[in-house]
């Protein structure tokens, strides 16, 4: 574990390597690289895991990373302020927010700016972001020749991302292309005749006649379309932004290479493809008028200055960070006062310790758990428990950790005597099936397929409304999973998994690993719901590996001259939670001697019980009516109909890394991620250091993923479910054409009367000395700048029970609980 | 109590769409699934009127010719227990698919009311009720295709589906005006009877033909014959529950429209001939072009396009049965596949989409395929469908023999593998022609039967029939190259043949004057 940490603390910082800050003498490539590293990458829907949207904008504050999104791609990364107008009414944002936000504001806000004069702006319309957009030749040839030029291109670059990147949908297809995308791209536009058809004269020649080499024609761009060095990253970033959702899968293509340090291109030659339209517009269209007017749109670009964006969208800012202080005031006003309720009770064995992932549905799901059985006691650690480890069957590996981490080792069916027999049946079916759903595709045997067949579609039907059919649940086979690891490596990682869940004296009779996937119907999103830490998939692989190497006696032998000591009496089960139906299904129950029969029962029992009270809580979001809650969210898990089988990670604002005693008393309404830490057994803050760059940095991923598709779901969301047209099996389309979307559908965040997540940066708390914190910052630039620009609002709880934030660019602390004392203080300062 | 009365029944399931219609306005979600299958049921009282009383029609409630009135028999019972069964479907999967939309009630409502006039449609026992239905339809389901009027590609879709519509209701209405005038009559039933004692030898048919002719367009139109398809393959732009209904319902209207009429196409072969080459040729052009689409929908539509041409080919070609058996099954497999298109990321999840490619060179492949054929054609001989008896049922099945021939060509070969692989061809064609024979005696006296083939027929038939062998080869073997001519084909024919992109710039779908940015 100790290595998969650094690995992980290393990953985090890998990517960055290339987020270097604009230099003013970039050469063309460098200004391609930097202007790909803003393109966040995307995964694919096979395995979806949330990325910030932002990524390549951390060094950036919301009011720099908006201008940027703004200019590059009309986007906005605050809500309509009707929103805000409304919060303001309803009193949920108050004076004393808003000041405080303008006082941490100052140097972006113009002079004068109070409380009053932000309230008269949330009611008064501001420029639209569209209007920031910085103009491309294209749209500039749009305006000359009446021709949708810029939508027309996207179309067609998507046309052939689609067919590029096919992962099988078309049978006839390119699949095995292993040209780079713009020699890809450049062959079809010599071929291709559609821009010819609407009016663009020798298309296909000037394509043709473009270099074949990416860089090579990168490096044409600036002295063609006489763009000046300085505007070179901007102006490519405004073009990438075009493509952004193919442009964020060539990037995830490149990922492997990425955490290793390598320089991944896939983006800039999404780049390349788009940069290409603009030099042949300009050669096909480009008369004397219309390369004067783009010399002077180009004069525009260097002369855009920030003044008119803070002068009229500044007030957005302080609207959006006296949001977050609000939520943040009346958290830390619950969290303060649930330390001075609690009692220290002194420590007795548990009868149960039960960890669950860090995701936010787990909280509900602990509360319930605990309620239900008062001597249980609930960890929260990264539902991968901590092992780096991917999955292998016949369809191929996947990941199943973090994407910040490689797997080290492949897990693979058949840890069971009987496994060889069922795994020949599976397999046997799925070759059949496989098979058969090939030739269902076969261009012509289709006439006949549908004559001899078509009927039995007719029962297909009858089970699809009754809610048999489609249904996926993500978790891999009822066989038993096994790993090849020696002696040494399982040992390190259970060491590693148990310090890092702070779990390594007091063990109860019974630990319970639960990971958690979802089930649902006819969903692309379906792996969306699943767990992120275990790469977009159900965590019950991890869990029952975590479980056996435990219960291993070698392995517990050299965990106690590690100095932790596994009472021989106790037994670690794995189990999966079903986020849907809130089922806990137990695995591997075999082999269990009949001494723990009865306590297995038990705890089957308390895990029904918690379920259904996580289903009453549940119930009110979730429109479920009816008597039988039960059987409600059992239908949502397996209707075809259904666009919102669950509401995933919507509601995610917090993340707390402390013991759980600090927050059993409170309800924390299943929106914040929860990780056990315990400073006193961290001496050297290791684990620590692994809490503030793995597990807070995903949860930030995921916050801010949220963040992205609620504030402008057209550019960081996908759109309306209902329409969404999966291609090449990788994403969706929304209808016909287009990029390819990125980020969640309008469903996953809004009920359809209104937002049902609130766009809130992530808040994280932690009980740990702020010298620690501030040292482990001051050690990892990307977590740095998430801290410092406010992406991640950091808080800090010391021993006296004391909340402190970390004040933006730098290492001083603000005492919370005050707010009139804590902007006083500010101003002092 | 005239025993025809109880034919009426078949109104009601119109009717209840209709009611359906208010009520789902005002209640679009947590209403009973019952509510949504009630139409169906009514349709399963209607068959079992028609099945104990015989097929004929309902009293007109109306005057002077016009008014309400239903023909029930074996085409039209057969496609309202479709139309009833896939609309509650799609009504059903509507209400929480749609769930907590602004515009629920709106949809829900204009989903039930296309569902009323495409069910008056398939039972209407008058023109000018069938005229009225068959408008009625188009502009109803025009309001669903612009559901979301927001999005360009939408209103672009609409648009074009809408002129074409417009173009298709002209020509029938002139279609029915000549039938009406040289027929002396607006009563189906009555119609069909004179048509089916017209003799045409003695006859004028000149103005039967022109009839023939305009029905002939107007359903190639309805049915996105090539190259009039465009708009079909466009209208994903609305949500997934109105594709399903397009693709499962309204799209074969215009086969319906050729088999209500089919005692008119008997008498016009000339016609009959260009239905069946334009359907041979959007068939093999939908095909090609379907497998090249990246997208599922896309991939689906297209799809839809080739099973439009080839049923059109089975009613140009006289195989009217068979195209109801088409019909029937294509709809249910369309309805199924876009309301289960989200499952798509599973199907990729769980590997089980790789193409196909044959093992053995083609050549080496034929004897298996003339085995295989072989098989099928003793197994139609069996059961009495031999090629003299029924050559076009005959020929059209053997493709499905040669889509089996690839994916049993690109696995391993053995002696169990070849017998299992025989086996299972005599199975699925002893299927095929039950299903084909069971259609034939329960439509023979609605159908007229299949004429003898002329030369032209049967060099349209052969056509087809290669064209089916050379892209099955084709798919095995040739279709994957990166460069040359096979790549540029493939790429042309993603490209639909850059027919839509043609006709959207002349009607201004890239304007920027015109549309909003997208």
């Amino acid at each position: 574990m100790q290595n998969s940490t650094q690995a992980l603390a290393s990953a985090v910082n890998g990517p960055d390597a290339e987020n270097a800050p604009a230099d003013l003498d970039l050469t063309v490539d460098q200004a391609a690289v930097a202007a790909s590293a803003r393109i966040a990458p995307l995964w694919p829907l096979k395995h979806f895991v949330a990325v910030n949207p932002l990524l390549g904008l951390a060094s950036q504050g919301l009011g720099e990373a908006g201008r940027s999104m703004a200019r590059a791609a009309g986007a906005r990364l605050t809500m309509p302020r009707s929103y805000y107008a409304r919060l303001l009414a309803e009193e949920r944002i108050e004076d004393q927010d808003l000041e405080l936000a303008i006082t941490e504001l100052a140097g972006e806000m113009p002079l004068g700016t109070t409380p009053d004069t932000i309230r008269a702006e949330a009611l008064r319309a501001a420029p639209d972001h569209a209007q920031f957009q910085l103009p491309t030749f294209a749209t500039l040839a749009e305006q000359a020749t009446g021709i949708t030029w810029e939508a027309f291109l996207v179309n067609n670059i998507s046309n052939w991302a689609s067919d590029y990147f096919d992962q099988g949908v078309a049978v006839w297809s390119a699949r095995g292309e292993a040209r780079d995308p713009w020699v890809s791209y450049r062959q079809r536009a010599s071929i291709d005749r559609s821009a010819e058809l609407l009016g663009l004269n020798g298309a296909r020649a000037i394509f043709a006649g473009l270099p074949a080499d990416a860089f090579s024609l990168l490096q044409q761009v600036p002295q063609t379309l006489g763009v000046a060095p300085e505007l070179l990253s901007d102006y490519f970033h405004r073009l990438l932004c075009d493509v952004a959702g193919w442009a964020g899968y060539a990037r995830y293509r490149g990922w492997t290479r990425e955490l290793r340090g390598e320089n991944g291109s896939a983006a800039r030659q999404l780049l390349a493809i788009r940069a290409a339209w603009e030099l042949t517009l300009f050669q096909s269209l480009g008369d004397k008028r219309l390369k004067r007017d783009w010399q002077i749109s180009l004069a525009q670009y260097a002369q855009e200055d920030q003044t008119q964006w803070y002068g009229t969208r500044g007030a957005d800012q302080v609207m959006q960070l006296a949001f977050e202080r609000a939520e943040q005031r009346r958290m830390a006003a619950q969290i303060l006062e649930a330390q001075n309720t609690a009692s220290d009770t002194e420590e007795s064995r548990p009868q149960l310790q039960a960890a669950f992932c860090i995701d936010v549905r787990s909280e509900r799901f602990r509360r319930a758990l605990e309620s239900v059985s008062p001597q249980a006691e609930t960890i929260g650690f990264a539902g991968f428990f901590g092992l780096p480890i991917g999955y292998e069957d016949e369809t191929g590996q996947s990941a199943r950790c973090p994407v910040l981490l490689e797997p080290s080792h492949y897990a693979v069916d058949g840890g069971d005597s009987i496994a060889s027999e069922k795994l020949l049946t599976s397999s046997v079916k799925r070759a059949l099936s496989s098979r058969w759903s090939r030739f269902q595709r076969a261009a012509v045997a289709a006439f006949g397929y549908v004559e001899a067949l078509g009927v039995t579609y007719l029962p297909k039907l009858y089970q699809a409304i009754k809610g048999d059919e489609h249904r996926c649940s993500h978790s891999a086979s009822e066989l038993k999973p096994t790993v090849a690891l020696d002696l040494t490596e399982k040992v390190d990682m259970a060491e590693g998994l148990l310090r890092g869940m702070s779990l390594t004296r007091n063990f109860a009779p019974l630990v319970l690993f639960v990971g958690h996937g979802s089930t649902s119907s006819n969903n692309p999103y379906a792996s969306a719901l699943d767990c992120g830490a275990c790469g977009g998939h159900a965590g019950d692989i991890n869990a029952r590996l975590a479980a056996e190497l435990l219960n291993d006696r070698y392995v517990r032998g050299r965990l106690n001259a590690r100095s932790i000591a596994i009472p021989e009496d106790t037994l670690f089960v794995a189990g999966l939670h079903d986020t849907t139906t809130d089922e806990v299904t137990l695995f591997d129950l075999e082999g269990v001697p009949s001494s723990d029969a009865t306590q297995l029962e038990k705890l089957a029992e308390q895990l029904d019980q918690a379920g259904r009270l996580v289903r009453q809580e549940r119930a009110m979001s979730m429109a479920n009516s009816g008597a039988d809650l039960d059987e409600a969210a059992a239908t949502r898990a397996g209707d075809w109909s259904e666009v919102r089988p669950e509401w995933g990670l919507a509601g995610c604002r917090a993340f707390i890394a402390a013991p759980r005693e600090r927050t059993r008393q409170l309800s924390l309404e299943g929106r914040s991620f929860l990780h056990n830490y315990s400073a006193d057994s961290d001496p050297q803050f290791k684990v620590l250091e692994t809490i503030l760059t793995a597990p807070l940095v995903v949860a930030s991923w995921i916050t801010l993923q949220y963040y992205g598709s609620t504030v402008d779901n057209r550019r960081f969301g996908s759109g309306d479910k209902t329409l969404h047209n999966v291609v090449g099996g990788i994403g969706v389309l929304e209808g016909v054409g287009g990029d390819l979307r990125s980020g969640l559908p309008m469903q996953s965040l809004h009920n359809g009367t209104e937002f049902v997540h609130e766009p809130l940066r992530l808040t994280a708390i932690i009980e740990a000395p702020r010298a620690a914190v501030n040292d482990i910052i001051s050690r990892h630039e990307s977590l740095r700048e998430l801290v410092d620009n406010e992406w991640i609002q950091l808080h800090v709880l010391d021993k006296r029970g004391q909340l402190w934030r970390r004040r933006p660019g730098g290492a001083e602390w603000a005492a919370v609980a005050d707010h009139a004392a804590d902007a006083e203080r500010t101003q002092a300062a | 109590m005239n025993i025809q009365w109880f034919h009426a029944i078949a109104l009601l399931t119109p009717a209840t769409f209709l009611g359906l219609a208010v009520y789902l306005r005002r209640q679009p979600y947590g209403w009973p699934t019952a509510a949504a299958f009630a139409p169906a049921g009514i349709a399963v009282l209607a068959a079992l009127v028609a099945a104990l009383t015989g097929a004929g029609d309902s009293p007109l409630l109306g005057k002077a010719g016009l008014g309400l009135a239903a023909r029930l028999d074996a085409l039209s019972v057969t496609l309202l227990l479709l139309v009833s069964t896939i609309g509650g479907t799609v009504l059903h999967y509507s209400r929480q698919y749609l769930q907590g939309d602004a515009r629920h009630p709106q949809f829900m409502s204009q989903l039930s009311l296309t569902l009323a006039a495409v069910t008056t449609l398939v039972i209407a026992d008058n023109l000018y009720l069938m005229m009225l239905a068959w408008v009625a339809m188009s502009l109803c389901l025009h309001q669903l295709l612009l559901f979301r009027p927001e999005r360009p590609g939408a209103r672009v879709a609409a648009g074009k589906k809408y002129m074409l519509a417009r173009v298709g209701d002209l020509s029938l209405i002139i279609a029915f005006g000549i039938l009406i005038d040289t027929l002396g009559t607006a009563n189906l039933s009555e119609l069909l009877a004179a048509l089916k004692a017209f003799d045409a030898t003695t006859g004028d048919t000149t103005g039967l033909a022109v009839a023939a002719s305009l029905i002939a367009l107007t359903a190639m139109l309805k049915s996105a014959q090539f190259p009039s398809h465009g708009w079909l393959v466009e209208v994903m732009e609305t949500p997934t529950p109105v594709s399903a209904l397009l693709h499962a319902g309204v799209v074969n209207a215009g086969g319906f429209l050729i088999l209500r009429f089919a005692d008119l196409m008997t008498l016009t072969p000339t016609v009959s001939l260009v239905v069946a080459g334009v359907g041979i040729t959007t068939a093999i052009l939908g095909a090609a072009m379907m497998m090249t689409q990246p997208t599922v929908k896309g991939s689906l539509a297209y799809s839809t396009v080739a099973q439009m041409g080839f049923m059109m080919a089975q009613c140009g070609l006289g195989a009217y049965s068979a195209a109801v058996v088409h019909l029937v099954g294509h709809s249910l497999y369309k309805a199924y596949a876009f309301l289960g298109s989200g499952g798509a990321v599973a199907s990729v999840r769980e590997g089980h989409w790789t193409s196909a490619r044959q093992a053995s060179s083609w050549y080496a492949g034929l004897p298996l395929l003339a085995l295989m054929l072989g098989a099928y054609v003793t197994v139609g001989a069996t059961l009495g469908m031999s090629w003299q008896e029924a050559p076009v049922v005959v020929s059209l099945g053997a493709i499905f023999v040669m889509g089996a021939w690839l994916y049993a060509d690109a696995g391993r070969q053995t002696l169990k593998v070849y017998s299992l692989l025989l086996a299972s061809v005599a199975g699925a064609s002893a299927l095929y022609f039950g299903i084909q024979l069971v259609a034939h005696w329960l439509l023979a006296t609605t159908l007229p039967a299949t004429p003898e083939l002329g030369l032209a027929a049967k060099i349209l038939l052969g056509s087809l029939l290669t064209a089916c062998l050379l892209m099955t080869v084709a798919q095995g073997r040739w279709l994957h190259g990166r460069d040359g001519t096979m790549a540029a084909l493939r790429h042309h024919l993603s490209q639909g043949l850059y027919i839509n992109l043609i006709v959207n710039r002349w009607l201004g779908a890239f304007s920027s004057r015109r549309s909003d940015a997208v």
